[in-house]
């Protein structure tokens, strides 16, 4: 306790989300003292990854800006496992993928936080609509094998991907026309332009650029059958709270040094004498820079929060499993199909990721908007029973004011939380080398097992 | 041709106790009188081979977080087998060998068993131990768990110690088969060239 308060550190960060952690570990990569606090019994702060218990505590507490308005639909019975092994049963707050190749991978490996980490093959590509689940072809040779798409259809999708790949190749196009326009120009029917945007490609907006829309499709091509065949993206084990604490353990061998418990109260940050000091229950801690996350934005006496957007989440516990895999499975609901306005993305997740055991699956649900009547219809097309539904409204902030703000862009793309770390590191660090490569005689010992 | 064993295990205990010094005896001869708390040193990887078997472990080091009771769950995932160590001259440190078990359960889930070792260390300071050896000894068969009494400083039984725990997990192993269930770690791809979004 004596040290916490003696030391002066170079960066104190509070909170633990994938972002901040980032952060911590760049900045003590780059040589910096770091402090890294979380009034919390769990790492990963808005991006954990919840014990059973945990996650109904976080659900009645109500005091999350981020996560609210729980409703728990259905509660378990005493008997069931999950009251009795909460730890079996894990729920992420906001699940994260990993394209298989990419910035993310690249920092990843490079800073060695790779090695803590291990990760699932996700199989994305499966459409669930009225009609049932499939996968939907997601190569070339996939599509002429595709027994679903008529001769023409198969004609007409390999035009347009081919027509993709010439306008990246020469870059002529028009910047600011709309995905979904390019599609309807190209005569594209609406069910394959639903698998081409949701299911493979993974939007959400269908105001998307078809600048973006193809820069995603470069990315997925390049993803594509690195680690298993057909899949681009990747599921990190035992749920994406995993990623934050690889980079909080990068930090820690580093020197940083790490107090994340709920026993920690933290009041106030002032300024006295150019530091910044954070009264806090284990007393006052000095930090020459203070970085909060958006947990603790209200520490900021001139804060101001601009909500973002919002979105709806559940997660849902069934007994059975919705499709067969051999890993995680990502399911798109194209809009309308059970009363959606917009598309609905359900991660199935089961023992093989480690979060629940075996008999199991947890449904990670998000879309724009929706509601409980949604989940219903389309799980009653499926044969599984569900034990616990708790669905909850997602909001994404951005906050400024005199602290340094980590803002957490939400969402299971991961590469945008790396970004903003980068940009926060780039900002102190000038042109200091972000995530640096790091050689340890351990990689050599890996490589021969 | 030899089968290949691979193991995760974690070092767990208080602070100062000397985790660090034991891992750098045990897999690189090496050891230091200066305490410092751990920095920098995050796993080290060492193989061995017993009765035809090349085994390959993985010892965790807690990279410091468990200064402040703040390790994470992240730190527990997968491990095969966990090593406490206390200090034979600070009661303090072995009464604490029961919250770290319970630490250890509580992250890995109270029903799951993993094998357990605990080590007495700093053998080489027996004129001023605290800690009764038979009492130590007998309170961790009790609770099912190995005991070794070892020194990183002379290098002590600490080989002996492993090599058990290795044979203990294996034979626990064998009791408890898991279910064989492939992951990855990231690999670094080398850029695509001339990419063609019609290939395959």
């Amino acid at each position: 306790m004596e040290e916490l308060i003696s030391i002066t550190y170079d960066s104190i960060l509070i909170g633990t989300d994938t972002p901040t952690s980032i952060l911590a570990a760049a900045l003590s990569r780059d040589g910096e003292k770091i402090l890294h606090i979380d009034r919390s019994s769990y790492y990963g702060s808005i991006d954990g990854t919840l014990a059973f218990h945990e996650f109904l505590s976080l659900a009645s507490s109500g005091d999350s800006p981020t996560f609210r308005e729980f409703c728990i639909h259905i509660m378990p019975n005493e008997d069931e496992e999950c009251m009795k092994f909460p730890r079996r049963f894990n729920i992420d707050l906001q699940p994260k993928f990993v394209y298989s190749v990419g910035d993310v991978v690249d920092w990843t490996v490079n800073c060695g936080v790779s090695l803590y980490l291990e990760f699932k093959p996700l199989e994305a590509g499966v459409i669930w609509d009225k009609n049932g689940i499939r996968r939907v072809p997601c190569n070339k040779s996939e599509i002429f094998a595709n027994e679903a798409l008529s001769v023409v259809e198969k004609r007409l999708l390999m035009k347009f991907i081919e027509f993709c790949s010439k306008s990246i190749e020469e870059g002529n196009f028009d910047v600011n026309v709309r995905f979904v326009d390019v599609m309807a120009e190209k005569k594209l029917p609406q069910h394959l332009q639903n698998i081409l945007l949701y299911a493979i490609l993974l939007i959400e907006d269908t105001n998307v650029s078809f600048a973006e829309a193809l820069s995603r499709m470069e990315k997925y091509v390049s993803s594509l059958g690195i680690y298993k065949d057909n899949c681009a993206l990747l599921y990190p084990m035992y749920g994406s709270s995993d990623i934050p604490q690889g980079f909080c353990r990068m930090c820690a061998v580093y020197e940083g040094t790490y107090v994340i418990t709920d026993e920690l109260a933290i009041e106030d940050v002032c300024e006295i004498d150019g530091l910044q000091v954070v009264t806090s229950s284990f007393g006052p801690l000095r930090g020459k820079k203070v970085f909060v996350n958006s947990v603790y934005a209200s520490l900021d006496k001139q804060v101001t929060i601009e909500l973002e957007n919002s979105s709806f989440r559940a997660a849902i516990l069934c007994r059975g499993i919705i499709k067969e895999a051999e890993g995680p499975v990502l399911f798109s609901i194209p809009p309308m199909e059970f009363g959606n306005a917009s598309v609905v993305y359900v991660l199935q997740l089961g023992e093989s990721s480690s979060t629940v055991p075996a008999g199991y699956s947890m449904l990670h649900v998000w879309t724009a908007e929706g509601n409980a009547d949604i989940i219903q219809s389309f799980i009653a097309s499926v044969p599984v029973e569900i034990v616990f539904l708790a669905t909850y409204k997602h909001t994404v902030v951005r906050c400024s004011g005199t602290l340094n703000h980590v803002y957490n862009p939400g969402g299971y793309e991961i590469l945008k939380h790396f970004v903003h770390a980068k940009e926060l590191f780039n900002k102190e660090k000038g042109n200091h080398e972000f995530l640096p490569l790091r050689h340890t005689e351990e990689e050599d010992v890996l490589k021969d097992i | 041709m030899k089968s290949v064993e691979n193991f995760k295990i974690i070092l767990l205990g208080s602070q100062a106790v000397g985790k660090t010094s034991l891992l750098e005896k045990y897999v690189k001869n090496t050891f230091t009188i200066k305490y410092k708390a751990t920095i920098g040193v995050d796993f080290l990887s060492k193989c061995i081979d017993l009765d035809n078997t090349k085994y390959s472990l993985q010892i965790w080091d807690t990279a410091g977080q468990e200064a402040f009771q703040s390790l994470s769950t992240h730190f527990y995932r997968g491990s095969d087998a966990c090593v406490i160590v206390f200090d034979i001259t600070s009661s303090k440190t072995f009464d604490s060998v029961s919250n770290w078990i319970d630490e250890i359960q509580f992250h890995i889930g109270y029903d799951r068993k993993i094998p357990m070792l605990v080590i007495g260390n700093k053998l080489d300071l027996n004129e001023k131990r605290v800690v009764n050896s038979q009492k130590a000894k007998q309170w961790c068969e009790e609770h099912g768990i190995m005991y070794y009494e070892c020194s990183a400083m002379t290098g002590q039984n600490i080989e002996e110690a492993f090599i058990n725990l290795v044979k203990a997990i294996d034979v626990f192993n064998k009791e408890n088969p898991r279910q064989f269930n492939p992951s990855f770690h990231l690999k670094r791809q080398n850029p695509k060239k001339n990419m063609c979004l019609c290939k395959n």
